[in-house]
């Protein structure tokens, strides 16, 4: 479903020349989640980035559903853009929009009737539980609702990918634990594949099936979170799943059974 | 104050020119510097649709203009405005003048209301495919909306003073009102009457101005 293909990202920071990502592969199958975990500058958001061309890959291709976003033009780009759905730490909403404004934005964009608009923004803000917030804006909402807003959003298109960056890096955890709850059902019900980029370990191991750890603008482990057994070999991934396995038990899991209950 | 009884006719004829001259200028400053103040927006370096040699050339455009003396660019004008209202004396003919002048004021205001604009809201709805009719509708006005209001307010407040320049070339208001009676004739209270008006005006303004950009404004 998403492909990278020997995709690299330079740019020119001063005088020097930063390699943010180094040449590097990634496939994520159809209706997986796919998480790419790593410590700040290690270049993960860059190749989030990629996957709809915020970010033009300095080299290498972009594949989404088989289609080459890398040799599209600016129309067809908009067009293939519009079944990518996309959602941030800062949730990057219209402020001085309503709910369901900020829904129907996209929808207009893609160039849909009125009627059909409205009843989509309906739908999507059913999906997320927000049906009953359509008419307040963002700066009356808590974070969580904000990012579940930017969720209805990012699904508003029936998009067959959603990336996220970082989504739950400025919630609480029992917020970040409904967050994911909502991306795993997305995923489950509406068969979106997601890529999600995120330092939080624990958000990683909750919710994907694959993770990729990058360090220095590499993917340096791949991870199959289904195996029964797994042995991370660098010291990175090491570190980052003994620290988990140290915390797993008492901070997330806890407080999200207490959420639950 | 009988002096002000027997000026009413043209106190209310120099209140009508002042009003006519400041919205035809700001009419001009929406409807040109606005598209004019999108454009520096968009094409400013790392900006949507950067483009250094549109940028630099209506950059420098925008400055030269905004360099003049307002008085200096009336004179200048004269020729313009004869050619486009056909006169070069009358309110007409000063809101040539104060058009040209409003235009660039108001672009660069634009464009600084737009840099306000989180770059990732902007990003998310380049993310969602939206093209850039909606991104300029949708996202950039609507997201801006408060400051384009303050620094609408803003130039309607400049130019009501800017106007009062342009009695020197014919161009009629209270402020030549003010001049003609009040600083030539040493006619103090046709004088204080006007600036009273002026105060009055300035004052209305801020006020729905402020008013209107806070109501438009739901980031609180």
């Amino acid at each position: 479903m998403i492909t990278f293909r020997e995709v690299s990202k330079q740019y020119k920071a001063g005088r020097q020349w930063i390699e943010a990502v180094q040449p590097t592969s990634l496939h994520v199958e159809k209706g997986q989640i796919q998480g790419i975990i790593g410590f700040s500058g290690a270049g993960k958001s860059t190749l989030l980035r990629m996957a709809n061309l915020l970010e033009l890959p300095t080299t290498g291709e972009v594949y989404i559903d088989g289609q080459e976003l890398t040799g599209l033009n600016a129309g067809e780009l908009r067009e293939a853009r519009r079944s990518i759905g996309m959602i941030f730490q800062h949730y990057n909403l219209l402020s001085n929009e309503t709910c369901a404004a900020n829904v129907e934005f996209v929808l207009k964009a893609a160039g849909l009737p009125s009627r059909e608009r409205k009843r989509r923004v309906e739908e999507c803000l059913e999906i997320v539980g927000l049906a009953d917030k359509a008419k307040q804006y963002p700066a009356q909402l808590s974070g969580g609702q904000k990012q579940r807003v930017a969720i209805a959003r990012a699904l508003a298109n029936n998009p067959k990918v959603l990336l996220c960056d970082e989504p739950t890096s400025a919630l609480d955890p029992v917020t970040t634990l409904s967050i994911l709850e909502f991306l795993e059902k997305i995923n489950r019900e509406l068969q979106v594949t997601i890529l999600l980029v995120t330092h939080e370990i624990q958000v990683a191991r909750r919710l994907c099936s694959r993770i990729a750890v990058m360090e220095s603008g590499e993917i340096t482990e791949r991870l199959d979170m289904n195996h029964p057994e797994i042995k991370p070999v660098t010291q990175l991934g090491r570190f980052l799943f003994d620290s988990a396995e140290m915390s797993s038990s008492s901070s997330v899991q806890q407080k999200g059974e207490g959420y639950r209950g | 104050m009988d002096s002000i009884l027997a000026l009413k006719a043209e106190i209310i004829r120099a209140i009508e020119q002042t009003c006519a001259m400041v919205s035809i200028s700001v009419s001009a400053a929406v409807i040109v510097g606005m598209p004019i103040g999108i454009l520096l927006f968009l094409t400013a370096p790392g900006h949507l649709r950067s483009n250094r040699l549109l940028y630099g050339v209506l950059s420098y455009i925008v400055n030269l203009v905004r360099s003049f003396p307002f008085l200096i660019l009336l004179v200048a004008l004269i020729p313009f405005s004869r050619m486009i209202v056909g006169t070069a004396i009358g309110p007409l003919a000063a809101s040539v003048s104060l058009s040209v002048a409003a235009i660039p004021f108001y672009a660069r205001l634009v464009e600084q209301s737009l840099r306000e604009v989180p770059k990732g809201v902007i990003e998310a709805a380049v993310a969602s495919g939206a093209p850039m009719k909606h991104i300029i509708g949708g996202v950039l006005l609507s997201e801006a909306r408060p400051g384009l209001v303050s620094g609408l307010t803003v130039t309607i407040i400049s130019f009501i003073s800017y106007s009062a320049a342009a009695g020197t070339v014919g161009g009629g208001g209270i402020g030549d009102l003010a001049i003609r009676y009040g600083y030539q004739r040493f006619d103090t209270e046709v004088m204080v009457a006007c600036i009273v008006i002026l105060v009055v005006i300035v004052q209305l303004v801020q006020w729905i101005g402020s008013f209107a950009a806070s109501r438009l404004d739901k980031r609180k």
